[in-house]
């Protein structure tokens, strides 16, 4: 580590994307993995085995292990449980006594808990920087529901693509960030589900619309203006918007958001081409011709891309425990599914499953557009 | 045929593995099936019993068995599986024990299981062991660690060390413990570690001190209960936390008194408000096997009874105690899901087994691995140890025990409600397809129990009312 690198804590499978992103799209933001105990092996030190993804080249550290001699402290969304607040409010801490700058992820209430627990004062929180809250804050500043009565719902003239998730947990912000970045040269803008995206000078999503204190219809204008907002604001000829949670509920246990989200931004916005995120679970083309069917007739969603990701989803953990367990496969058993997918003697459908962290198979989508 | 007949005091019913349906059918139907031992052809049904015959058909009821092959559905997946998600580890910290229940499999047994010994874990196998599942479970974000034995608080040292490491290798997870206990060496010292790192703590109290003297004693064969029912006493006082999340577990010998164990609760108000497992002693590795009297098995299954009428609403609690409360609740949940399935693939697997290492694993002092601490540990049920890792080929043979049987398997209409793990299998050395065999009878018995308690619990909601009024209760 060096004094112009920049620390990202923690760094999880969550986080990863961003450091394999900012190697292609920022060369020069140098930023190191830091990680829980927990999710360090030392027999592997790539980053990349978090995700089981190939190799990136970028090795990450423990916490426990860690010289924090860096110019920034990217702290993450991974921060915010009970579990981890104790390592987490040493790090904080050793950032804040060796004076580097803390760049903040976290939302407003992890913020909160985190300030009580470490027990900082005033002018030490004031060091936090978010320029995900601060860009939600200013939204709020122009907004009014006063305002926007009478008014109609805005429908923007851009081409817009919505990345969405069946389960939830698939690739997709990684996804939503890849494209904007690839279509920088459009002046493409991203909105992700994530604040620690915005370190990739992505959006974040209006969190509002989990809040309870919302109706259905207030949710969909809040996020149509929001919207609004983010194309004036980046004058961008391209908009990528991640669909938060899943698309379907998985059983009837376990209901997924109830594809609720998407409903809300199908309200929201007109979307053009859509990327659904699937997991690795053995499916079949029959699955994926319904989940097709089903998004457009519910949503109104034209299906360009079906991703499919290395992650397993352990289903019967799900029913059990009522909890998802992921694991992720190798990538060579993801191309073999694809391949096993794919027939390219038929039309249609058939040539739409990728694994779009291949650089390759990446490109060929774009093209596809 | 894949399907089985049964009988509930509203009806008659059949079940069809194939399709995993239930349906209610006449008692001509019923009478019909049974005399011709289930077997269905066009020629031998009478004209009378076409029309419901046909019907059922056509639901798809009575065809040949959809499964041609068993293969486990994860048998491909499964070494990534073990790679990263495993999360549950259990350790035999020793296999000395300062008791010598007449029940258990370690004083007695048939003879693949191991008997009591001075066996202990050093701590260089318990880091291993942590390192182990340190390596193996980075995509769990949630990890458990449970202490077994012999009686584990004997190794309490060992103990305390393992949950400090563990603390600092699993930072930034949920880590959760538990330890089963037989409660006899719950000292201040050791109340106030769990305390502090909210260890969980199962103990086993067989009922009221008369029952519970019967079977537990200690070494010198001296009742074991009055040291508990302190110990427990003294938790309640001074760690309310810690004895608020205590769970007890009841061996029930079936030679006793069922209501006198059931009295536990009543007599001891230690016991009210703790969470109760219960469960008939398990005597299959035991030398000596269970003696049932006829009033205990009448009064537990006139509870069992009872329970399922409070589930279905029909009488309220005070009416029961709840000591098969859990058992009951747990056992209607898995059958609510195991009729959630639908019509089975052409390659499948029976039920039964679970996923060797992955939900958990159990390592021996010397630092074996095992499926789980409730198998023998036998050659057969090892699936590898913490030097050389997982032995993946033992591993997916365990998954897909159901092939040692597969012809009978395929044409067993008990094929998705099996209960015959790889435990039923472990024929010492190897895994035998005769063992699996034997244990055969009691798991299709197991699935008739269960279809019928499935059927029972609609059937006294479907019947509520008008029982109501008939038993006036």
């Amino acid at each position: 580590m060096n004094e112009n690198s920049t620390i990202v804590f923690p760094t999880t499978y969550k986080q990863l994307p961003l450091i394999s992103l900012s190697k292609v799209y920022f060369p020069n933001m140098n930023l190191i993995p830091v990680t829980f105990n927990s999710y360090y092996n030392p027999r592997r030190k790539d980053v990349a085995n978090l995700d089981n993804r190939n190799q990136l080249n970028v090795q990450y550290y423990p916490e426990s292990d860690y010289n924090l001699n860096a110019k920034q402290l990217v702290l993450t969304s991974g921060t915010g449980s009970s579990e981890n607040i104790k390592e987490t409010v040493a790090v904080v801490k050793k950032a804040i006594q060796n004076k580097t700058s803390i760049y903040s992820c976290l939302t407003a209430e992890e913020e909160q808990k985190l300030f009580e627990f470490a027990n900082l004062s005033s002018i030490e929180s004031e060091k936090f920087i978010s320029s995900a809250k601060q860009i939600i804050n200013e939204f709020f500043d122009h907004f009014t529901f006063e305002e926007f009565i009478g008014r109609e719902l805005y429908r923007p003239t851009l081409p817009v693509v919505a990345v969405g998730s069946i389960m939830g947990f698939n690739n997709q912000s990684e996804i939503t960030a890849q494209i904007s970045l690839e279509l920088k040269d459009h002046r493409a803008a991203a909105i992700v589900n994530s604040n620690d995206y915005s370190i990739l000078n992505c959006f974040p999503m209006l969190d509002v619309i989990y809040a309870n204190d919302y109706t259905v219809v207030e949710k969909v204008i809040l996020l149509n203006q929001y919207i609004k907002y983010i194309v004036e604001v980046s004058n961008c000829n391209v908009l990528v918007i991640e669909i938060p949670g899943g698309l379907i509920r998985l059983n009837n246990s376990y209901l997924n958001d109830l594809g609720q989200y998407a409903y809300i931004l199908s309200q929201a916005v007109d979307v053009d081409y859509f990327v659904c995120c699937s997991s690795c679970n053995h499916f079949n083309r029959d699955y994926y011709e319904n989940i097709i069917k089903y998004v457009s007739d519910k949503f109104n969603f034209e299906t360009t891309a079906i991703h499919i990701s290395n992650c397993f989803l352990d289903f019967q953990s799900i029913s059990s425990v009522q909890q998802e367990r992921l694991v992720f496969k190798s990538l060579d058993i993801v191309y073999r599914q694809i391949n096993n997918l794919s027939d390219r003697t038929e039309s249609s459908s058939c040539s739409r499953f990728y694994n779009l962290l291949d650089r390759e198979q990446f490109s060929i989508f774009l093209e596809s557009l | 045929m894949l399907f089985h007949l049964i009988n509930t005091p509203f009806g008659a019913y059949a079940y069809d593995a194939n399709i995993n349906c239930i349906a209610a059918i006449s008692k001509d139907i019923s009478r019909f099936l049974k005399e011709h031992d289930c077997t269905i052809n066009k020629c031998n049904v009478p004209q009378h019993l076409k029309t419901e015959i046909d019907e059922l058909m056509g639901i798809g009821f009575f065809q040949e068995p959809n499964t041609k092959k068993i293969t486990h559905p994860l048998t491909q997946d499964i070494s990534f599986m073990l790679e990263r998600g495993v999360s549950q580890l259990v350790l035999q910290v020793t296999q000395n024990c300062n008791f010598r229940c007449s029940y258990c499999a370690y004083t007695q047994n048939s003879g693949n299981q191991r008997l009591h010994s001075s066996q202990r874990m050093n701590f260089d196998t318990a880091k291993k062991a942590l390192g182990f599942l340190h390596e193996h479970s980075i995509d769990s974000p949630k990890i458990n660690i449970a202490f077994y034995g012999g009686e584990p608080l004997l190794e309490f040292e060992l103990i305390k060390k393992t949950v400090y490491l563990a603390e600092k290798k699993f930072s930034g997870k949920t880590i959760t413990y538990n330890i089963t206990t037989n409660g006899s060496l719950l000292t201040e010292e050791v109340l106030d570690f769990f305390s502090k790192h909210r260890i969980s703590l199962m103990i086993s109290v067989d009922g009221p001190k008369e029952i519970h003297d019967k079977n537990r004693k200690f070494i010198n064969k001296e009742g074991t209960f009055d040291s508990i029912l302190n110990n427990i006493r003294y938790m309640k006082k001074y760690y309310p936390d810690l004895y608020r999340t205590l769970t007890i577990n009841i061996v029930l010998d079936p030679s006793t008194n069922f209501e006198s164990i059931a009295s536990l609760p009543e007599q001891y108000p230690e016991f009210a408000d703790l969470v109760i497992r219960a469960g008939i002693a398990n005597d299959y590795d035991s030398a000596i096997k269970n003696t049932y009297k006829e009033h205990f098995t009448a009064k537990y299954f006139y509870n069992q009874f009872l329970e399922y009428l409070t589930i279905g609403g029909f009488i309220r609690s005070p009416y029961v105690n709840n000591v098969l409360s859990n058992q009951i609740n747990s056992e209607n949940e898995l059958v609510q899901k195991l009729f959630n399935k639908s019509t089975m693939g052409v390659i499948s697997s029976p039920g039964g087994p679970c996923i060797p290492g992955y939900h958990k694993f159990f390592v021996d002092t010397k630092g074996r691995i095992y499926i789980c601490e409730k198998v023998c540990e036998s050659n057969a049920m090892k699936i590898g140890d913490i030097d050389h890792g997982f032995d993946l080929e033992k591993v997916k043979s365990l998954l897909n025990v159901g092939k040692l049987t597969e012809k009978l398997c395929l044409n067993c209409w008990a094929f998705r409600l099996c209960s015959s793990c790889a435990k039923f299998a472990d024929g010492g050395e190897e895994l035998s397809s005769e063992k699996r065999l034997e244990y055969c009878r009691e798991a299709k018995m197991q699935a008739h129990h269960r279809i019928r308690n499935y059927i029972l619990k609609n059937d006294i909601r479907d019947h509520k009312y008008s029982m109501l009024k008939e038993l006036k209760l």
